[in-house]
């Protein structure tokens, strides 16, 4: 569920979405910038996507942009564009909050007022209903609350990853630290402030430092705050983190890395409640939810002497929260997979790559969806389809993920882009409303450094079926890399057998098992 | 008077009367009748005419229907006001777009008062349809009255 801000001086949507989209929660509406300002302070960061008309019949005063001695007209025309004023302040506040603007472009000058950019969706709400609206709001919220690590909140239906989920709502309203152990890119950064924060009904801001990044001798300054000449360079009284988000929440990322001193202070802000800035003698009051990362075994550097035992128990370790790694999670693999492509398509690039796309095929295209796994997606009107197949899917699967789910959302976005940017410019099929993302462009994505010549030695991925007998999965991984390694060399023999046998002279020699294996050079000179 | 006799001035006033109309009337008549679910029974469908055709607009200023959103730009249209203030004042109603318009309001108007009424149930069909050739007149004036693109580059002006 999102929580929706309408700005709308009328009732009609008012009226209608909450029954026609009921799974979202709808606020307002508030009928001028005045109000939704107010509201948006109210709700304290919880608000997750703003709807937004254009047309506001209010009074002169209420307008943004209003000036005494406007003419009648000029007050007119800030009436029937007021939207965009709200939208260019709305922007100065909350500049990364998604905004939905219902509108058609035409007659509005939006390059004038500043309103392309990201973030922003115009719906034309003259063909509105509830089905585009509700994809485009699905989107926009899935691609908000995914975009600290580019990835996003998928919970999936596994036991461990719903038992995760009702664990971190309960740690998140307590007052102690929340403690997230977990491998690298698997969502500890975005659970932390779209769970944790998001949930802990704290009205101050969530800051979030990466300790990995800050030298050592800077760190204790950075999170607790300085006076002037406290240290060489300290040329004025700075805020530390933690006065920053006095009030909300401290994210710390690889709390393993704090520094000897900055473990002391961060143990006496602890025990005490209390911040004193480097030089300083003055206490300072915080209220600050801390929660720590990190892909460390703490307990272990504590036995070491690397890290204070105090401070670790101070940590509250005994709820620590381990995110599983991506491989871990294949129970929701095609639902993960289709989430990350709608995330991946709500974004303003790919959009321009899909209005391309659908000129060529002379199909304005007005809603996108995925379909993730086996048979063709029905047809819908002026839907385009980007379509992962199964086989897609499987390669997807076996691969390893060291990077979790980061790595899988960046792979899945570049997919969609190399996808719809090959299929712009080639005659459409019979279905031109459908995109296919090929295996073979997986293959070319996930071959990273991983694959190739290394060191002198050939590296390559091979995929494993279960066959009839061990002879057929060996010809099968044999015919993968001889067609891996065909195309790697451009079809040159020579140089296939040199890194094969170390003989450049044994190209004959890998033609023959080349033809034993059935493999046809014309079929593959075509992928060349 | 027809659309293609206005002076280049007029024709913009009329175009923008146009899109202004399009919002007010022409998007809000079908409004909450594009949302009803294709098995939406004859109560929820009645509902849905008279939100849009008897609750045009509505907020904190009250409700007004179709034809009194629409009369301003019915006035304008023939020649009772101007097409913006200080503007001219043009009788456009024999040109064959802006006729439409007035044809499909005057069609709504006449379906207001039984579709306020008990039987309501006999107009609602009638009522879907005289909205949407509304909706259709207002899009068609937009496009037709829409000023023509410079055919010489060079007559493009940039400030």
């Amino acid at each position: 569920m999102a929580d929706i801000l309408l700005v709308d001086d009328q009732d009609r949507f008012a009226q209608l979405l909450p029954r026609a989209i009921p799974e979202h929660r709808f606020l307002g509406p508030a009928r001028s910038w005045g109000q939704a300002r107010d509201l948006l302070r109210q709700e304290r960061g919880r608000i997750d996507l703003v709807l937004l008309d254009v047309h506001f019949d209010i009074p002169e005063a209420d307008l943004v942009g209003f000036q005494e001695g406007m003419a009648p007209k000029a007050v007119e025309r800030l009436r029937r564009e007021q939207g965009l004023h709200i939208l260019t302040v709305l922007r100065r506040e909350h500049p990364d909050l998604p905004v939905i603007v219902l509108t058609s472009r035409e007659g509005m000058d939006l390059q004038r007022l500043g309103a392309e950019e990201e973030y922003t969706t115009f719906l034309d709400d003259d063909d509105l209903d509830a089905q585009v609206l509700r994809a485009q709001i699905d989107a926009m919220v899935a691609a908000r609350r995914g975009e600290e690590i580019d990835g996003a909140v998928f919970w999936g239906t596994g036991l461990a990853m719903q038992r995760l989920r009702q664990r971190l709502a309960i740690l998140a309203r307590g007052r102690l630290p929340v403690v997230l152990l977990g491998p690298t890119g698997t969502g500890k950064s975005l659970l932390a402030r779209h769970v944790v924060h998001a949930r802990s009904g704290r009205g101050g801001r969530f800051v979030a430092v990466d300790l990995a990044t800050l030298p050592s001798d800077l760190m204790a300054a950075h999170l607790f705050g300085a006076v002037r000449g406290a240290y060489t360079g300290s040329v004025g009284d700075r805020e530390g983190a933690f006065e920053a988000a006095d009030g909300g929440t401290l994210f710390l990322d690889e709390v393993g890395n704090l520094s000897a001193d900055a473990q002391k202070m961060l143990l006496s802000v602890l025990q005490d409640g209390v911040v004193t800035r480097l030089g300083d003698l003055r206490e300072r009051p915080v209220d600050v939810k801390l929660v720590v990362a990190t892909n460390e075994d703490l307990a272990a550097r504590v036995r070491e002497g690397s890290f204070r035992a105090d401070l670790y128990m101070r940590l509250n370790p005994a709820t620590a929260v381990t995110l599983p790694s991506l491989v871990e999670r294949q129970l929701d693999w095609n639902r993960l997979v289709g989430f990350l492509v709608e995330q991946a398509l709500a974004r303003p690039y790919l959009r321009d790559l899909i209005d391309d796309y659908g000129r060529g095929v002379d199909l304005p295209f007005r809603r996108i969806q995925a379909h993730v796994g086996s048979g063709m997606p029905e047809r819908r009107p002026r839907t385009l389809v980007l379509h992962f197949p199964e086989r897609t899917l499987r390669r997807l699967r076996h691969h390893p993920w060291p990077g979790n789910l980061r790595e899988l959302s960046m792979v899945v976005e570049n997919a969609a882009l190399f996808a719809l940017s090959e299929a712009i410019g080639v005659e459409a099929g019979e279905r031109p409303d459908v995109v296919v993302v090929r295996k073979k462009l997986l293959d070319d994505l996930l071959r990273g450094p991983g694959e190739g010549v290394e060191g002198g030695h050939l590296r390559m991925e091979v995929e494993i079926e279960p066959q009839e007998t061990l002879n057929r999965v060996a010809v099968a991984c044999e015919t993968q890399y001889f067609i891996k390694l065909y195309l790697q060399e451009r079809g040159d023999f020579a140089r296939m057998a040199e890194l094969l046998l170390g003989d450049p002279e044994g190209g004959r020699k890998v033609q023959l098992r080349f033809n034993q294996l059935g493999l046809k050079v014309r079929d593959l000179k075509a992928q060349l | 008077m027809t659309l293609d006799e206005l002076e280049p001035a007029s024709r913009l006033a009329l175009h923008e009367l146009a899109l202004r109309l399009q919002h007010d009337v022409g998007k809000y008549v079908t409004l909450q009748a594009r949302w009803l679910p294709a098995d939406a029974d004859v109560g929820a469908r009645i509902e849905a005419a008279r939100a849009d055709l008897l609750r045009t607009a509505r907020g904190p200023a009250g409700e007004r229907d179709a034809m009194a959103v629409a009369e301003p730009f019915v006035a304008a249209l023939v020649g009772e006001a101007a097409l913006e203030e200080g503007g001219s004042v043009v009788d456009l109603a024999e040109d064959p777009a802006v006729a439409e318009v007035l044809a499909a309001v005057a069609e709504v108007g006449r379906l207001l008062a039984p579709l306020a009424e008990p039987g309501a149930a006999d107009v609602v069909d009638d009522a879907f349809a005289a909205a949407r050739r509304l909706r259709e007149a207002c899009r068609a004036l937009v496009a037709a009255s829409r000023p023509p693109e410079p055919s010489d580059p060079d007559d493009v002006f940039f400030p």
